[in-house]
């Protein structure tokens, strides 16, 4: 049982008549951020480093986040509780008949309900969640600063509400790429006839160990563990660990490359040991770069995706179809399930920038850790910048290994993003 | 320029008071170009000087994350000095 806050008092009153398990789920959160109310032109609630609302017109604000709503909806769901100005404003609606609103964090929340007034909670058109909602409904909006210091329970809502938000911007990528890979399609016509096919290589390492290689920055830190390993198993590296992993004398057996970017060629362009590479074939998805291809020292296997754009424009040429939803490891894995893995280990794919680095040492597409970041928690449980992407790349790969039976997935490099239900290998860094 | 400036100023503002984060990032880049561009253009030292501190606080908002602090900025610090620096005295180079 938690000590009760002296100045928690009307908003909680009204929210334990109204809602008593989530009143008894605020009266015990925790702070564990600096709090204060700003000195601005329009005080604000300050959470650690971030105002949770406009600190100039918050009417104004609160006015354009409810326009994301249509003014004849009878319904509405507000994620973040924020400062109460949003629902004051959505409430002013007449044709509102039911106003959801989603606590995004009860620490957050919390704070609020003691600094300012929340006459929205008398509302009886207000229905308050916490902890029972974990999709985005429609139609939404979010007090956007409350959704961004999501508790870590709500961090997978959070993700989703950032992907909602943020589709417009990916559906116009996903048009850059489609552009890309009709040209590539085109110019591939040659070789897409005559390689090999990924069916061929169904079963072809039946229970074996598989080491599927990223580039994360925690490459440098398992590497040393690797090395003695590899040699009993099936090494499948994706594109961009090709020359960290040549660099430490490491030869994969197999290499990954589905993106669609000319820029890949980087990662083939300077290896020091080219000869090396002259029976390791490139798993290639077919709108893949041509000077990718021409830069690769090895031998080639062609491989569909499970992506949109290639059931449209090449749904039978290549046959086999290896899963992909956004990143190169999605299909690296699937590869080793494809072959017969009976345990696969991940290594160094780490969906997040431990150390504040984007990628192992040496990766020439490597960028600096700057630009918006969410925070996910990486192996150990601590706190770690991400991007909305990355963790949408874990989370997809979470699902897809939810699919596959008969595989055990295990992973190496502790700072990588905490991956549902894959364990670490014991003793390993 | 500066109307085109002050455009730009909105959307990101939007986007970030949106949570709209991505495409507001996005912009940011677009909008950093314009002020450049419109600072070359138009303003003396002076007044360019004038833009400097706001512009300082946004690097570090949009760095830790405090995107609405960044929305306030653009809209209320940097668009009433561009409509300023191009009000009665105009553009230096007008």
């Amino acid at each position: 049982m938690c000590a009760r806050v002296e100045s928690f008092v009307e908003p909680l009153e009204q929210i334990k008549r109204r809602w008593p398990e989530i009143a008894a789920a605020l009266a015990c959160a925790r702070p564990g951020r600096t709090w204060g109310l700003t000195q601005t032109p329009v005080p604000t609630l300050r959470v650690g480093e971030i105002n949770i609302t406009s600190c100039y017109d918050r009417e104004r604000e609160a006015a354009l986040q409810a326009s994301r709503i249509p003014e004849a909806s009878e319904e509405a769901w507000v994620y973040g509780v924020a400062l109460g100005d949003l629902q004051r404003v959505l409430l002013s609606r007449p044709a509102l008949q039911r106003l959801h609103v989603v606590i995004m964090s009860r620490a957050v929340a919390r704070k609020s309900f003691e600094v300012v007034d929340h006459p929205w909670l008398a509302d009886p058109r207000v229905t308050l969640h916490y902890g029972s909602v974990d999709n985005v409904r429609e139609p939404f909006v979010c007090a956007p600063a409350s959704v961004w210091t999501a508790e870590r329970d709500c961090q997978s809502l959070r993700d989703r509400l950032l992907t909602a938000l943020a589709a417009p911007m990916i559906r116009a990528f996903e048009a850059r790429q489609a552009a890309s890979i009709k040209r590539a399609l085109a110019a591939n016509v040659a070789r897409l006839a005559a390689d090999p096919d990924v069916e061929t290589l169904q079963g072809r390492h039946a229970g074996a160990e598989c080491y599927v290689i990223a580039a994360g920055p925690t490459f440098d830190e398992v590497v040393e563990w690797l090395r003695p390993r590899v040699a009993e198993g099936v090494v499948v590296a994706v594109n961009t660990a090709v020359l960290p992993l040549l660099r430490q004398g490491i030869v994969p057996d197999y290499v990954v490359a589905v993106d669609p970017a000319e820029a890949l060629v980087k990662h083939f362009e300077g290896i020091p040991t080219p000869r090396a590479l002259a029976d390791v074939p490139l798993v290639y998805a077919p709108g893949l770069h041509p000077r990718v291809l021409a830069a690769w020292p090895g031998t080639f296997v062609k491989a569909n995706l499970s992506v949109p754009i290639y059931r449209e424009l090449c749904p039978h040429n290549p046959r086999g179809v290896l899963f992909a939803s956004g990143t190169v490891t999605h299909a690296a894995v699937d590869l080793g399930v494809w072959m017969g893995a009976r345990r696969l280990c991940l290594v160094a794919a780490d969906f997040c920038f431990p150390h504040s680095r984007s990628h192992a040492s040496g990766v020439s597409t490597a960028l600096p850790v700057t630009g918006p970041k969410i925070f996910t928690t990486d192996g150990s449980g601590r706190s770690v910048p991400s991007t909305l992407n990355l963790v949408g790349y874990r989370d997809e790969l979470v699902r897809y290994l939810g699919r596959v039976e008969g595989v055990e997935f295990v992973r190496v490099g502790r700072r990588g993003a905490a991956i549902e239900g894959v364990e670490f290998v014991e003793g390993a860094p | 320029m500066s109307a085109q400036l002050l455009r730009q100023l909105g959307v990101a503002a939007t986007q970030f008071r949106l949570g709209e984060v991505s495409m507001a990032s996005e912009t940011m880049i677009s909008v950093v170009d314009e002020i450049q561009a419109y600072l070359t253009a138009y303003a003396d030292q002076d007044r360019a000087r004038e833009f400097m501190p706001a512009l300082e606080m946004i690097v570090d908002a949009q760095q830790r994350g405090d995107f609405l602090l960044v929305a306030d900025l653009l809209e209320y610090e940097v668009g009433p000095l561009v409509t300023a620096a191009s009000g009665p005295q105009g553009p230096k180079s007008a």
